[in-house]
């Protein structure tokens, strides 16, 4: 089922128009559901839900039915409309079924007066009225009879209906038996009946007969006075008590049909013969008495001037109210006045929800505005049965979807898509972590050699991989040969076809890199590792700039534990390999850094600037890098050999981590 | 159960329930998708629109109310505030002026009159603006009439 209510103004028919009116007039405009709570606006004296109205002001300033300016503080509760809401959604069905009830009866009654019309002779019942007239007249005993029908007779001679009604009844007693009880059936004058007609018996008679012309079944027990009975003449429900006093006045409409709630009332009562009807009375009489009202006393949230607001004191704020305090400044704006309309909304209602609630709303919220991953339409498939339903025009719509199974939807989602992700990238991460362990055992056997320099080609190849875009363009701007075989390239090329994965390879790679360049710079202080080197220093330089950045800061920590991680040699020899340079090669590297180039300038706008200043400090650099080499040489290298690898492993997790989550 | 979905099924029921004879269709285009609806008006008889049948794509965003519904028209049509080509629809009200409790039958509303009463004053058809703005009436009703003729004649 749904978790909401698909009622509307159209369960009521058409002739109850008012009914419908009454209804919308207890809907919200925007949401069309019942309000709750109901707020209005003092200005304009416009309603609308707690949360619609806020939602509106919040996003347009406006009232949304008069469209004229209006602000948050100019809501007022109106607790006397949530109580009627309450009462009439409890008794909304009731006065439904009364109504098909009444239907259906009115129906019944005028099949049965057709019924009537058949079998009685039309044509010929006035002239028989009349001699039947005279006839009574002539009895004696019938006096009062024949002054109610002479009474009756004049009265519905426009009135098919009746006549034949009547005329049935004149029929019935044409054997001169004719009492007043036919005609006032079960009026309030036994005494005169009595005085009147000695032939009680016949009473029965004629109400049996008449019984079974028709559906409603009038007993011969005398009804009370303030029961309700069909008047004999208009089919009316009237009061026993009140009949004889209605057939006198004509039949005045008792209830008028254009006022329905009289109507079904009426009728009600009338067909509180039955016994179930009984059980109605108690729903309608037995309304919940509205308790008292005790006001909630939370204190509402204001709204943030978020323009005077750093991003890191409105993560703060959000964090003081225990919601979600990711994403940018601008996410964090969005949420939180989103929150403090749902807030808002819920210290107006009587039964707050809890904040756990309220932040499950938000984050479904969030979700549903700021996801663009999965289509929207999920979300809202429905079962077809909704539509096939359609012109039933019913509120019994059964469906299988459900919030609930909607929040399985998504997770389900998100794992499919991890799933998916771990799958196509997984030779990635099994060659990463193929490689730390190489690099460790490595690390362990040649550690003397380490010292002495060189060798080892292959191991440039497998380090390729943590090889970044900074390094191509630094070679690059600073126009020194970069080097690099035939091999390495083929892995960027590789890489950069995993486009996505892309960025993690080069966040990744960071810490490694710098860490091999101060290697680099202790190691070997030829003008050439100058320029690689120079190219870290500004690094270096940048991150201290953009120190909110979260890894950044981590590298710079890193980078000042650990000055110099001897394990990273190997990156010496690949800078020494440069000597075997081509200058073929050399070209295709320009076009492949163009490349990345272009990849840097979408992810990051820091890598453009970091070109710029590679290109215009590369002076300025050297001086720096000699100060990292002299210190370099304070730190000792065996003792921070180990601690590299399993940094790099772990850091590259936790970005790899990041982006999953941000896919989420 | 979001907002935007409980109120579209409010919306289709109450188009079902009052139907508008201006606009004879107005619905999701499938069942699966409650963000994408299809509309068909009529070109009113007293305009020169007359006879025309007009599709309309209305893409409900996932913030509405609070946002309007984007609508453009399908079949092409010479409006002075309609874009020929695109079939984007200049109407303050499914931009600014718009308010949360409109209908996609009030918006649907909204362009029937548009219809009737165009705004040569911002257009996005100049071609037919500038017949209007110059006063050329019996211009400008012929270069409707004929597009009415080639793309929105009604079988």
């Amino acid at each position: 089922m749904f978790d909401f209510d698909l009622t509307d103004i159209y369960d009521f028919p058409e002739e109850y128009g008012s009914f419908r009116d009454f209804d919308n007039l207890l809907r919200c405009p925007i949401c069309k559901e019942f309000l709750n709570p109901t707020l209005i606006l003092t200005s304009c004296q416009h309603y609308g839900c707690s949360y619609c109205m806020r939602k509106t002001i919040t996003e347009m300033n406006i009232c949304p039915m008069c469209r004229h300016s209006a602000d948050a503080t100019e809501l007022q509760k109106v607790s006397l409309i949530d109580d009627i809401i309450k009462i009439y959604k409890n008794n909304r069905k009731i006065i439904l079924e009364l109504i098909e009830f009444k239907k259906k009866n009115n129906n019944n009654r005028i099949n049965n007066v057709l019924d009537t019309k058949q079998d009685s002779k039309i044509d010929n019942h006035k002239s028989e009225l009349d001699s039947k007239d005279i006839n009574l007249s002539d009895d004696g005993d019938t006096t009062m009879a024949t002054i109610a029908l002479s009474d009756i007779s004049s009265q519905v001679g426009t009135n098919e209906k009746n006549d034949t009604f009547l005329n049935d009844n004149i029929e019935q007693n044409s054997n001169g038996d004719f009492n007043s009880k036919s005609v006032s059936n079960n009026g309030n004058n036994d005494n005169d009946n009595n005085d009147n007609n000695n032939n009680n018996n016949n009473v029965d008679i004629i109400d049996n007969n008449q019984s079974g012309n028709s559906s409603h079944e009038f007993s011969s027990i005398q009804p009370s006075d303030d029961e309700f009975v069909q008047c004999p003449l208009c089919l009316q429900n009237i009061q026993v008590k009140r009949l004889n006093r209605h057939m006198d006045l004509n039949c005045p409409k008792e209830s008028p049909l254009n006022d329905p709630s009289n109507n079904s009332l009426n009728f009600f009562m009338s067909s509180s013969k039955s016994d179930n009807d009984s059980a109605w009375k108690n729903k309608i009489f037995s309304n919940p008495i509205v308790k008292p009202k005790i006001k909630n006393k939370t204190q509402k949230l204001r709204s943030l001037a978020y323009n005077l607001l750093t991003e890191s004191k409105l993560r703060k704020i959000l964090k003081d109210l225990k919601i979600p305090s990711h994403g940018d400044k601008i996410l964090m704006q969005k949420r939180h006045a989103e929150y403090v309309n749902i807030f808002n909304a819920n210290c107006d209602l009587d039964h707050p929800k809890s904040h756990q609630r309220l932040v499950e709303e938000l984050k479904r919220w969030e979700k549903i505005n700021f996801e663009t991953s999965s289509p929207f339409s999920k979300h809202n498939s429905f079962p077809k049965s909704f539509f096939s339903s359609r012109h039933n025009n019913g509120h019994n719509i059964s469906a299988n979807s459900s919030g609930s199974s909607q929040n399985d939807i998504d997770l389900e989602e998100i794992n499919k898509e991890h799933q998916s992700y771990l799958q196509s990238h997984k030779s990635d991460f099994d060659y990463l972590i193929k490689q730390i362990k190489k690099r460790e055992k490595k690390k362990d056997s040649s550690e003397d050699k380490e010292t002495s320099d060189k060798n080892e080609p292959e191991d440039l190849i497998d380090l390729d991989i943590f090889y970044d875009e900074h390094s191509h363009i630094s070679f690059n701007s600073s126009k020194e040969k970069p080097i690099k075989n035939n091999k390495s390239i083929k892995n960027k090329v590789v890489r950069k076809k995993q486009s996505d994965s892309d960025d993690e390879y080069y966040e990744g790679s960071k810490p490694s890199k710098k860490a091999r360049s101060h290697k680099t710079n202790v190691k070997t202080p030829t003008k050439r590792y100058n320029t690689r080197s120079s190219h870290i220093t500004l690094d270096i330089n940048d991150d201290k700039q953009n120190s909110e950045d979260f890894s950044n800061m981590k590298r710079n920590e890193e980078i000042s534990n650990n000055n110099s991680s001897s394990h990273n040699t190997i990156e010496v020899y690949e800078v020494l390999s440069s000597e075997n340079e081509s200058t073929e090669k050399n070209k295709e590297m320009n076009y492949d850094t163009k490349e990345h180039k272009n990849d840097t300038n979408n992810n990051d706008n820091n890598h453009i600037v970091e070109i710029k200043e590679v290109q215009n400090n590369s002076i300025d650099n050297i001086d720096i890098t000699k100060k990292v080499k002299e210190s370099n040489h304070n730190n000792e290298e065996i003792e921070n050999k180990s601690v590299e690898p399993p940094i790099v492993l772990s850091d590259e997790d936790v970005i790899m981590g990041d982006k999953i989550e941000q896919k989420e | 159960m979001d907002t935007v979905t409980k109120r579209l099924i409010k919306e289709i029921k109450n188009i079902q329930n009052s139907p508008n004879e201006q606009i004879p269709e107005l619905h999701p285009i499938s069942d699966d998708d409650l963000l994408e609806w299809k509309a068909v008006i009529l070109g009113q008889e007293d305009s020169y629109y007359k006879g025309g049948r007009f599709e309309l794509a209305i893409s409900v965003p996932k913030t509405y109310p609070i946002q309007p519904p984007k609508i453009r028209f399908v079949t092409k049509i010479c409006h002075p505030n309609v874009h020929f080509k695109t079939g984007e629809i200049c109407l303050d009200l499914l931009k600014t002026e718009w308010s949360p409790a409109w209908t996609l039958q009030s918006a649907c509303m909204a362009i029937c009159v548009l219809l009737t009463q165009p705004e040569p004053s911002s257009p996005l058809n100049c071609d037919a603006a500038n017949l209007l703005r110059c006063g050329d009436e019996l211009g400008y009703k012929s270069l409707i009439q004929m597009y009415v003729n080639m793309y929105a004649k009604q079988q």
